[in-house]
């Protein structure tokens, strides 16, 4: 053990912290370019969410849920891909590592890949998104009308962060996928970006294979939908009742697990060009 | 005209080469149009009548063309960033060189692109699309014929406005902005995501007869049967859009050209 203390004289956690201080100076030197991006991301929700609105337009409801729900909906999945996305977003760009050989340079290293990856690539401007999602949700919970006991509050918690662990998994599990399979990159963003896109909307509305699959093998419906129909009381198509809504971190706890699985698969896949 | 031909063919030998690009897209368009179908039928379920003229099976046949039509057309503007880049690393000039004007060499080679994706992703979509959910396509050949002849026109469209926002980095150092800003107009004004029918009335003076429209939703309209009664009305709009921008791209060029400075070489 001494000599293994000897060869890492810092911990991952100092080393990770030296790593994401770094990144957050360089991005930060540019000041005004870094703000108006972080803004352009932010208003990239926003303009998201008028598909929907529009859909809204000309019926009372989607899915069972009024136009403040389904925005609810909307904003709690959001919250939950930002917070995955601004620690895993680089995961899902593992392909131009692998293609442009840059992979070999973060393995030698003597840190895990993973926290190299989510350091080093971490893009100051998907804030944004956060404090978007960090507003319109609370703002949506307020908005619709809740009686709230403390099961509700305590659900209204969880529900982003399972959304957040459900969302890296996605992410973490393309990242393998690129590995293995180079040149596919947008069949995983059936999972990743589908994903999001599905549990940002009303479950009820959607086809029932489809509403299946994101449930109950890439887990995306537990990241808001599900939750927020127990929160409001608004019946759910059989076979996907809303008390699932209580188990979004342990759905995302199992997805983490696949999905670590598959990024060990794709590490192991992967051979260098010596490079 | 031969030099034309070959960028043609040469655009299209390119991309028909990247064969688990174009599966792994489909698979993606697959899952993004079973989505969307869900959304657009669950409002019309709701609404309880067709919508705007859609009703359930047009609804999923415009939302299976689209998927479709992302193949060939270039909506999300790839040909945008990369004249971006060829600005920023001084490529252009390689293009300015050539015997062939560069606006006439990137049509050829994106019209080349753009045939090349009909067979392997826009005619099995279509497939997909049928063995899924069930479409209804037009009869008659003359719908398929016009249908054709758009696609054509919205893909140079399509390609021309992107290029113009790329073009602006011979003035800007930065373009990400304005090219993020147009994939978001594209998305939402081009009848993608929504059928531009769908739109509240007082927003469809504009959006009706913006360019972005006929970059997708004018082909689609020609084989859902919306355009009926106005396909010529349409075309000859969908032509003046994309004639304005080539000339609008052509001054640009020129513009831009006399103020390009490149280093060295």
């Amino acid at each position: 053990m001494a000599e293994l203390a000897q060869d890492r004289p810092v911990s991952w956690l100092r080393m990770m912290a030296t790593l994401l201080a770094s990144r957050w100076r360089s991005q930060m030197v540019y000041r005004g370019s870094m703000i108006a991006e972080m803004a352009t991301q932010g208003f990239l929700i926003l303009t998201e969410f008028l598909e929907l609105w529009v859909l809204l337009t000309h019926a009372p409801a989607l899915g069972g849920f009024s136009l403040a729900e389904v925005a609810l909906v909307y904003f709690c999945a959001n919250l939950g891909f930002a917070i995955a996305d601004l620690t895993g977003g680089s995961l899902d760009a593992t392909e131009a590592l692998v293609r442009e050989g840059r992979l070999e340079a973060l393995l030698v290293r003597p840190t895990s890949l993973l926290v190299q990856m989510i350091t080093q690539e971490l893009q100051l401007r998907r804030i944004g998104r956060v404090v978007v999602g960090l507003v319109g949700y609370p703002l949506g919970l307020a908005l619709v009308g809740i009686d709230w006991t403390a099961a509700k509050v305590l659900l209204a918690v969880l529900a982003p962060l399972g959304g957040a662990l459900v969302y890296f998994s996605f992410l973490m599990g393309a990242g393998g996928f690129q590995m293995i399979v180079v040149g596919a990159r947008q069949a995983a963003n059936a999972i990743t970006y589908g994903g999001k896109y599905a549990g940002g909307v009303p479950g009820g509305a959607l086809f029932t294979p489809i509403r299946v699959f994101f449930t109950f093998v890439a887990p995306a419906l537990f990241t808001a939908w599900l939750p927020m129909a127990w929160i409001l009381g608004i019946d759910t198509p059989a076979g996907t009742p809303s008390w699932l809504g209580w188990f979004g971190v342990p759905a995302g706890l199992l997805a983490l697990g696949a999905a670590t699985i598959w990024w060990r698969a794709g590490l192991r896949h992967y051979t260098g060009a010596g490079g | 005209m031969r030099a034309t031909w070959e960028l043609t063919a040469g655009g299209f030998r390119r991309h028909s080469r990247y064969r688990m690009g174009i599966l792994a897209a489909m698979v993606a368009n697959i899952m993004f149009g079973m989505i969307r179908a869900s959304l657009l039928v669950a409002t019309i379920e709701a609404a309880g009548a067709p919508v705007a003229g859609y009703d359930r099976l047009t609804a999923i046949t415009y939302v299976w063309i689209g998927q479709a039509l992302l193949g060939p057309i270039d909506l999300w503007g790839g040909s945008g960033w990369e004249m971006n880049n060829r600005v920023k690393q001084g490529d252009l000039v390689t293009d300015l060189l050539r015997p062939v004007h560069p606006l006439l060499q990137w049509t050829a080679q994106e019209v080349g692109r753009a045939a090349s994706q009909v067979l392997p992703r826009f005619v099995p979509m279509l497939v997909v699309g049928a063995l899924l959910t069930g479409l209804r396509l037009p009869t008659e050949p003359l719908s398929y014929l016009l249908f054709l002849w758009a696609l054509l026109v919205a893909v140079v469209l399509s390609h021309t406005a992107w290029l113009l926002v790329g073009l602006l980095a011979l003035w800007v150092v930065e373009v990400r902005g304005y090219l993020v800003a147009m994939m978001v107009v594209a998305n939402l004004f081009s009848g993608l995501l929504i059928p531009v029918q769908w739109f509240p009335t007082w927003a469809r003076g504009v959006i009706d007869h913006s360019p972005f429209r006929h970059m997708f939703q004018t082909p689609i309209d020609l084989l859902t049967g919306l355009a009926d009664g106005r396909r010529l009305v349409l075309l000859a709009e969908q032509l003046a859009w994309a004639l304005t921008l080539l000339a609008l791209a052509a001054l640009v060029l020129r513009r831009g050209g006399r103020k390009l400075e490149v280093q060295g070489g």
